[in-house]
């Protein structure tokens, strides 16, 4: 069995008085795995997201990584720690002002002191592995939605770190091309042996990617297994979501 | 009636639509469906006037809007009901305002309790009558998603045009849109194109279905013969579908 690579103990998050958002979380992620969150939106999926990758301190409660406190840590530490992690925002963030493959190769010459060789091999590695490898030279404002979505990817994962976060990696794109977007998040995670933690609203993705599955929901996070386990979940919230129901526990 | 006859689109060498021939009646509820990139919302586009086509024409009601002017162009526009893929709301004024903004601005002489009367009337159609003073911020986005509509069907539109819908919605609330253009376009009788690549969707509220790839159709037909389709890419499609039940 893997060990606890993320644990999260009595995470609580609020944003001022009344609005407590999370209340005593706790979940552990082992090493290598395909971790999936779903919910309803507006829950706090992707604030906890956020919390485990260490850009989000939560209220209460302590984040660990391999068992090391990561908002308890000396800030060098805890830079160390996230330079292990990758994160893919919902909204790509993308850098307009510089090329495809520049939106590639700057953090890698930042982060891993990559030298351009090194960089423009990888540059033309991943734009190809997502699928644009025309983009190169263009800038993200010239190529469409979904691929500005591959090329957030094609960042990420360029960086190679072990620990990934996925925030809804395939919002917006059509089912064809988001299936083979996550056949290649999952080839390369299973070449690196990474740990992935992701977000996602369409539970085809859901159960194609997931080893084990959560749904954050009523300030909380129901650990509902694998995907055999959650499609039989008794739990009503979990079946009415799945099933995209209009009527049930979570529409009242 | 819309009609898209031998349509071509290109961006430098780039040619997106290669020749699409189209008809769309009166009344329909239209799915567009293709992978990303293949000139999808490049046709949506077209057909209001954003984009100017490299060949073929296009008829809205027996008019020819190919190539007429900016000028020309804006009663038309008002004709046609743009739903974004983001519920794009003025976030500072509140929901019962976003509603009469277009109204105000489209019929300028419109007396004000006629304006109210007319976003009560819209805002009950989407269901969202008790939130009218609410800001967007303080209401769910499949709630902001249903302002929007709100807000496009005020001003009267005969023809509805989609943008993706339901793209990156919780399965709840996709469902709980797709019931609403449905009812709306029931209800309103308008013409309504939508540009999706939610082939469950499409099954479950289209007339007609056309199937488009690398700026050609590929196949056309009801959700029925669709659904039975042999063409490969649509059997792909479908494949999610079956997997989703």
């Amino acid at each position: 069995m893997a060990s606890a690579l993320i644990e999260l103990e009595n995470i609580s998050m609020s944003f001022g008085a009344d609005e407590e958002v999370l209340t005593k979380v706790s979940l552990s992620i082992h090493e290598g795995e395909n971790f999936v969150i779903v919910g309803p939106s507006g829950q706090g999926k992707s604030l906890l997201l956020k919390i485990m990758g260490g850009i989000q301190p939560p209220t209460e409660g302590r984040v660990l990584i391999e068992g090391k406190d990561l908002y308890g840590l000396p800030r060098d530490e805890q830079k160390k720690l996230m330079r292990r992690m990758g994160m893919l925002f919902q909204k790509n963030a993308l850098f307009d002002s510089l090329t495809c493959g520049e939106n590639i190769s700057f953090p890698m010459k930042e982060i891993l002191n990559s030298t351009d060789q090194e960089a423009a091999e990888k540059i033309e590695y991943f734009l190809e592995a997502v699928a644009i490898p025309h983009a190169r030279d263009l800038y993200p404002d010239e190529i469409s939605g979904g691929m500005q979505k591959r090329l957030g990817i094609a960042r990420a994962l360029a960086l190679d770190p072990e620990i990934i976060f996925y925030d809804d990696p395939t919002a917006g794109l059509d089912p064809i091309t988001s299936r083979r977007i996550i056949e290649l998040i999952l080839e390369l995670q299973k070449k690196r042996g990474s740990t992935a933690i992701s977000i996602t609203n369409d539970m085809n993705r859901a159960f194609q990617m997931a080893d084990r599955m959560a749904m954050v929901v009523d300030h909380n996070v129901i650990l509902t297994g694998t995907p055999e386990q959650t499609k039989a979940c008794t739990d009503k919230r979990v079946q009415q979501f799945i099933n995209g129901n209009l009527e049930g526990p979570l529409t009242t | 009636m819309i009609e898209f006859n031998e349509l071509k689109k290109s961006f430098g060498d780039r040619e997106i639509l290669k020749g699409l021939s189209l008809k769309v009646e009166k009344g329909e509820v239209l799915f567009i469906l293709g992978t990303s990139g293949t000139g999808k919302s490049v046709l949506l586009k077209l057909l209001v006037g954003l984009l100017k086509a490299t060949s073929g024409s296009i008829f809205i009601d027996t008019q020819d809007v190919t190539h007429i002017s900016e000028e020309e162009f804006l009663p038309i526009r008002r004709k046609c009901g743009m739903v974004f893929q983001q519920p794009a709301l003025f976030d500072s004024l509140s929901i019962f305002e976003n509603v009469a903004f277009g109204l105000r601005k489209h019929h300028p002489d419109m007396p004000e309790d006629k304006v109210a009367a007319r976003v009560k009337e819209c805002l009950s159609l989407v269901q969202l009558s008790d939130i009218e003073n609410k800001l967007p911020q303080q209401i769910s986005y499949g709630m902001q998603k249903r302002a929007s509509l709100a807000r496009t069907v005020a001003v009267g539109p005969e023809i509805l045009l989609f943008d993706e819908p339901t793209t990156g919605l919780d399965p709840i609330t996709t469902n709980a849109v797709n019931e609403l253009i449905l009812d709306l376009s029931r209800k309103l009788k308008t013409t309504s194109i939508v540009v999706s690549h939610d082939m469950h969707c499409a099954i479950e509220i289209a007339d007609r279905i056309v199937v488009l790839d690398k700026g050609e159709i590929v196949d056309q037909g009801t959700p029925e013969e669709i659904r039975n389709s042999q063409q490969p890419l649509v059997k792909e499609f479908m494949s999610e579908v079956v997997g989703h039940a």
